[in-house]
């Protein structure tokens, strides 16, 4: 018996990094799974390869930021499943330039994948666990949420700004007792690293199993507890201090 | 496929390592250093009051099956925290895990506040984490790993009335896990603070109406937390994490 059996859960951006390693902690501990992304590539070989594991599990393609194919994905979940337990909202994208070379196009991209679509989930989510009177939504932010890194103005925004929404969610959700939480992770091995070995090696790297195992922790606590922040990151990187 | 670990850990996970717990006689201490005991840890529990502390370090050894050893100290003593640290080295040959839980609260008005219950509380739950913290990293140094768990409050985000002495320690406690953390992170150590809103420890008898209106955690809420933190692999750090019941005021305006 796990910790999740009986629960289940939508994750996005979960064809790889840390959607993934979530996503393989979940089941692990017997959840069952609805597995987003925009696109099918590697999204339903990573759901065959966790059903694997006995799991119920559901690869269901959405984009976060179209409120029609988010209600879309929540009405299949529903009539797959039921009920929705849990919502990860993961995916979230990056961009590189200075502020001044930085253009609006580009601003608009990360604000609405990182910001919007986790409002346009959160309240489908919130919809649903308000009838239920029980669920828990984890926002996965960054520590760009506390502290900004140069040449990344929309992504330390969109995070900063993720945070502002889980709070409101959680003010919100608070009268129907659903519980809304960030975590905050640090340089996390994903996709989004590849090319940056060197900066990794030297501010430490934590695996998205990392992630997974506290997304378990929180998920696995009982209704009416919540960790509504959850600051994680490699013991080396440079964050503590001044910069 | 990737690898998934289908069964569940069957315990012990915490083989071999040794912690310190403070304030491990009862509440939150004490379900800390059950969860650490039941995963195979080697435990100090610490307190004051012998009779207590005995009767715990008793009934987890039974319970668990792993050595927890009660070590009396008053960690707002400089000297009794040395020595503390010495028995655990001299019991155990190293340190992995400092729980610094131990604490105390006093519930005046800042202007009825006397002195000796300011100095009392700042002693209790700031100053005693500087003299358990530096002992841990002194140890924690030259073995070139370790992690520290400070346990904090809400009161370190949003004060309470009433209570001042323990709001100021605990955010004073923010400022200590974060430049114990910055000392330690060159030697590998993790420094974390977990900051807890209501659980139903002994403080809250008697106190049924408020955890009702508030919502209230229980112990084993908490050491649960505390345990999936010190199973991360070295190298990885919850450098501050914020635990509440879900109907908590703390969140909006107040």
């Amino acid at each position: 018996m796990g910790r999740l059996t009986d629960k289940v859960a939508i994750i996005t951006g979960a064809r790889s990094g840390i959607g993934r390693g979530i996503a393989e902690a979940f089941a692990a501990e017997g959840a069952t799974l609805v597995l987003t992304a925009r696109t099918k590539d590697k999204l339903e070989t990573a759901a065959q390869e966790i059903a694997k594991g006995g799991n119920r599990v559901k690869a269901i393609v959405a984009d976060v930021t179209d409120e029609k194919q988010v209600a879309e994905l929540f009405r299949q979940t529903v009539e797959a499943f039921g009920r929705v337990d849990i919502l990860v909202n993961n995916a979230g994208t990056n961009t590189r330039y200075a502020t001044v070379d930085l253009p609006l196009s580009e601003w608009k991209r990360v604000i609405e994948t990182n910001l919007t679509g986790p409002f346009i989930c959160g309240r489908e989510a919130l919809r649903l666990m308000s009838k239920q009177k029980s669920g828990r939504i984890i926002n996965i932010a960054s520590i760009s949420a506390k502290r900004p890194r140069p040449n990344a103005a929309a992504y330390v925004s969109s995070k900063f700004g993720l945070e502002g929404l889980t709070r409101s969610m959680a003010l919100d959700g608070r009268p129907d007792n659903v519980a809304v939480c960030c975590i905050y992770p640090g340089n996390t091995w994903s996709e989004l690293k590849i090319g940056r070995e060197e900066q990794q090696h030297r501010e430490g790297i934590m695996e998205a199993a990392d992630i997974g195992a506290m997304a378990v922790a929180i998920a696995a606590l009982p209704d009416g507890v919540n960790m509504l922040e959850c600051e994680m990151l490699p013991v080396k990187q440079p964050f503590i201090g001044r910069g | 496929m990737a690898e998934i670990q289908r069964s569940h850990p069957t315990g012990k996970r915490l083989a071999g390592k040794v912690a310190i717990v403070t304030g491990g006689s009862t509440g939150i201490g004490k379900g800390i250093a059950r969860h650490f005991a039941d995963e195979g840890a080697s435990v100090v529990v610490c307190a004051r009051g012998k009779e207590r502390l005995e009767a715990a370090s008793k009934e987890l050894t039974q319970a668990t099956g792993s050595r927890v050893e009660a070590v009396v100290c008053d960690v707002g003593v400089e000297a009794q925290v040395q020595a503390m640290f010495k028995r655990t080295l001299d019991l155990f040959g190293r340190l992995d895990i400092l729980v610094n839980n131990a604490g105390s609260n006093t519930r005046e008005l800042v202007v009825d506040m006397p002195f000796a219950n300011w100095n009392k509380v700042i002693n209790s739950n700031l100053t005693a984490v500087f003299l358990t913290g530096r002992e841990a990293l002194r140890i924690m140094k030259k073995q070139q790993s370790g992690r520290i768990i400070n346990i904090g409050s809400i009161a370190a985000k949003v004060p309470r009335a009433n209570s001042a002495a323990y709001v100021a320690a605990k955010v004073g406690l923010t400022g200590l896990t974060r430049s114990l953390a910055l000392e330690g992170r060159a030697d590998g150590i993790a420094v974390s603070q977990l900051n807890n809103g209501n659980t139903r420890t002994d403080r809250w008898l008697g106190r049924d109406e408020q955890a009702a209106k508030e919502g209230i955690m229980e112990i084993d809420d908490v050491a649960g937390i505390a345990l999936a933190m010190v199973l991360l692999p070295d190298g990885v750090n919850v450098l501050d994490g914020t635990l509440t019941a879900v109907n908590m005021p703390f969140i909006g305006r107040g």
